[in-house]
């Protein structure tokens, strides 16, 4: 009895141990940015394990990247940034508890670069209590985009709805899609850049002619594809996610689905190779983060930045997201000349206006904490994205 | 209608092929392994690792992939689940849950958390039928799944290990009485189940792109159609998964979307109130 209560004990603890403990991820130690003289502590928590974990895992890597960047250049006037990365693994309640620690434990004075939107949702009560900024959470909820400009949440990635209604508008009015089909996601993520695309699309002068939902556990769309088809559209809309996007153009494909297909912005990732293959060919995105491979002088710099930083990690919708909300923090870093503090630095973010060349241009101001509204456009070509016009 | 029923025949496969795995393996040892997928997810990412960085041919890739379930499957019953038999279910849930997070949070750091694409293993057009397409993915499962369940029902049938599995999964008392070896069946029967669980993680990893998470939701409808199908039968395993492919096609096509995975698990309710014991399953009696 005792043995095997052991090995229970054992396998339960190896479990807990691998998947529950925060990883703390600093980029160099010091003591709380409550020292003037010590680093500045920014923090986030990220789903470094579990189903996001992929997208956690380059968001991290972009932001520390660029802070590991900025601190060998000799920091932000004259102090090194100290990013803790925390593991949530999307569980709310170790979102919370991560961000309480940050906060009180670690003096993090703004939580820069976050995934999830239940997690994001469960920390930014507590955040807004306190007055300390939140950053570049990548979420579908608006509430974590900044729309609210009385909370210190302050967004770098549009909402849903303007996704999809740039998505839409470019069906219509570029790819000459008057009879446009959606394939969304059943949750509000994948209802919002539907809310979006139909706004978009009938704006446009189009019109939407079929919706085909699916639940984030399918792996097997016969009935969306025979749905779509039966519309018979010039162009389907896709607002899913990468792994569920390239299932769906390959089954799709495979059943002769013929039509023009366009995506959001995700689909640029370069993982979309991998995942789509062949199917990928004259997939349409629109981005407003930049695409992996674009020649552009300043965002070659910041590829260039992750590839010495992250050599594991490529240059894509994730990663460069991460890199941004990096981008933004210290653009607002530099210009506070009191003491820093989560109050000094909310107000230094109002006063931000940055290009972070990896995602469109950020301005905010104290009636404005969203990011986003400009989108760029490209399409994939023998396994490539090429860009067709940048934002 | 028949495209459909094909389409939803191949995608009900694959949740056949990881019922059964979870069906032989409990019928045997009294355990329901939370862990069968991931041990497929396991498996299925050495054949890519090897068909990919390793230019290995596809079938010694595919064996090597099932050898890694099976040492992956005999360590766990060996080491994990064996010593706690005797005691109650619970501890065997909670062990194989245990080893599910163990599982995945290690295929995470081993392998990354990055979604890939798994190679197609059948490179050949589209099939037509009658004027309907099936994909070569879903034509290779299909196919696979007919000729491993012959195999199994061959195996039962014909030799002398598939009697023994057959007297242990009756009277696991008698059969001891009657000189068979139970810890042998019990790891032949979890080497078994592994060999399933990669075949099915293989045959669905084209489809649904390679990541430690892409066999979660393909263990949930095996555990559903293992439960439609009678927890305790072999062919209950088989019917509920491909019955279970059917039915969301279907209804997705022809009543709902938007409530499609809702109404399926409902229709499964409706089966499971009409009869507790599954399709083909029997009612099991036990002293109190």
């Amino acid at each position: 009895m005792r043995a095997s209560l052991c090995t229970i004990t054992a396998v339960a603890t190896a479990a807990a141990v691998l998947v529950g403990c925060g990883v703390d991820t600093s980029t160099s130690g010091g003591e709380a940015s409550g020292d003037d003289s010590g680093p500045i502590v920014l923090g986030s928590h990220v789903p470094l394990t579990g189903p996001l974990a992929a997208g956690g895992t380059q968001l991290k890597a972009g932001a520390e990247a660029y802070f590991q960047y900025v601190n060998d250049q000799g920091g932000v006037n004259g102090r090194m940034i100290e990013y803790k990365a925390l593991n949530d693994d999307y569980n709310p309640q170790n979102a919370l508890a991560n961000v309480r620690r940050l906060v009180e434990r670690d003096s993090a004075i703004g939580i820069v670069s976050t995934l999830g939107t239940a997690t994001g949702l469960a920390v930014l009560p507590y955040l807004e209590s306190r007055n300390v900024a939140y950053v570049g959470a990548l979420s579908g909820d608006s509430r974590l985009l900044g729309v609210d400009a009385e909370s210190p949440a302050f967004g770098i990635a549009p909402t849903g709805v303007e996704m999809g209604g740039s998505l839409g508008r470019h069906a219509v009015e570029e790819l000459g899609g008057k009879r446009v089909a959606i394939f969304y996601q059943n949750d509000a993520y994948g209802t919002d850049g539907r809310d979006g695309l139909r706004r978009g699309v009938e704006e446009a002068g189009g019109e939407i002619v079929g919706e085909a939902p699916y639940e984030l556990s399918q792996t097997d769309f016969t009935s969306q594809i025979r749905e779509l088809q039966s519309a018979r559209p010039d162009v389907v809309a896709l607002y899913a996610l990468p792994t569920t996007a390239a299932a769906f153009l390959k089954q799709a494909k495979g059943r002769g689905f013929d039509a023009t297909f366009t995506a959001d912005n995700p689909m640029t990732d370069p993982i979309m190779v991998g995942l789509a293959g062949n199917a990928l060919e004259g997939l349409n995105c629109n981005f407003f983060t930049a695409v992996n491979g674009e020649t552009s002088p300043e965002v070659r710099e910041k590829a260039e930045i992750l590839a010495k930083y992250a050599p594991d990690v490529d240059g894509g919708y994730y990663s460069f997201q991460g890199m941004a909300g990096a981008i933004v923090a210290v653009e607002a870093l530099e210009t506070i000349e009191g003491e820093v503090t989560s109050a000094s630095f909310v107000e230094a973010l109002e006063g931000v206006s940055v290009d972070p060349a990896v995602t469109a241009p950020i301005e905010y101001g104290p009636d404005d904490h969203q990011g986003g509204g400009e989108f760029g456009f490209a399409v994939w070509r023998n396994g490539r994205i090429k860009v067709l016009e940048d934002y | 209608m028949l495209e459909l029923v094909v389409l939803g025949l191949a995608a009900g496969s694959v949740y056949s092929l990881l019922a059964l795995s979870l069906v032989l393996v409990d019928k045997t040892s009294g355990v329901v392994n939370f862990a069968q997928g991931e041990i497929a997810m396991f498996a299925t990412f050495v054949s890519f690792y090897l068909l990919t960085s390793g230019g290995v041919a596809a079938l010694p890739a595919v064996l090597a992939a099932v050898a890694t379930a099976v040492a992956i499957a005999l360590l766990v019953e060996r080491f994990t689940i064996r010593p706690i038999l005797h005691r109650p279910e619970a501890h065997a849930v909670i062990m194989t849950v245990g080893i599910f997070l163990i599982l995945n949070a290690g295929a995470g750091w081993a392998f990354g958390s990055v979604p890939r694409g798994y190679p197609t293993l059948l490179d050949i057009g589209a099939l037509r039928i009658g004027g309907f397409t099936i994909p070569p993915p879903q034509l290779l499962t299909l196919v696979t799944t007919a000729v491993l369940c012959l195999a199994l029902w061959a195996l039962f049938r014909f030799t002398r290990l598939g009697l023994a599995m057959r007297a242990t999964q009756q009277n696991r008392r008698a059969a001891m009485l009657m000189g068979v070896r139970v810890g042998t069946v019990f790891s032949a029967t979890w080497a078994l189940g592994g060999v399933l669980a990669a075949i099915a993680g293989i045959l669905i990893a084209p489809i649904t792109g390679l990541s430690p998470q892409f066999m979660v939701p393909v263990l949930v409808s095996a555990l559903a159609a293992a439960v439609i199908g009678g927890f305790g039968s072999v062919e209950g395993a088989v019917l509920g998964g491909l019955l279970l492919g059917v039915a969301q096609v279907l209804v997705g096509s022809y009543l709902s979307l938007n409530f499609q995975e809702a109404v399926t698990f409902a229709v499964i309710i409706a089966i499971l109130v009409t009869r507790p014991q599954g399709l083909l399953g029997t009612t099991r009696q036990r002293p109190v």
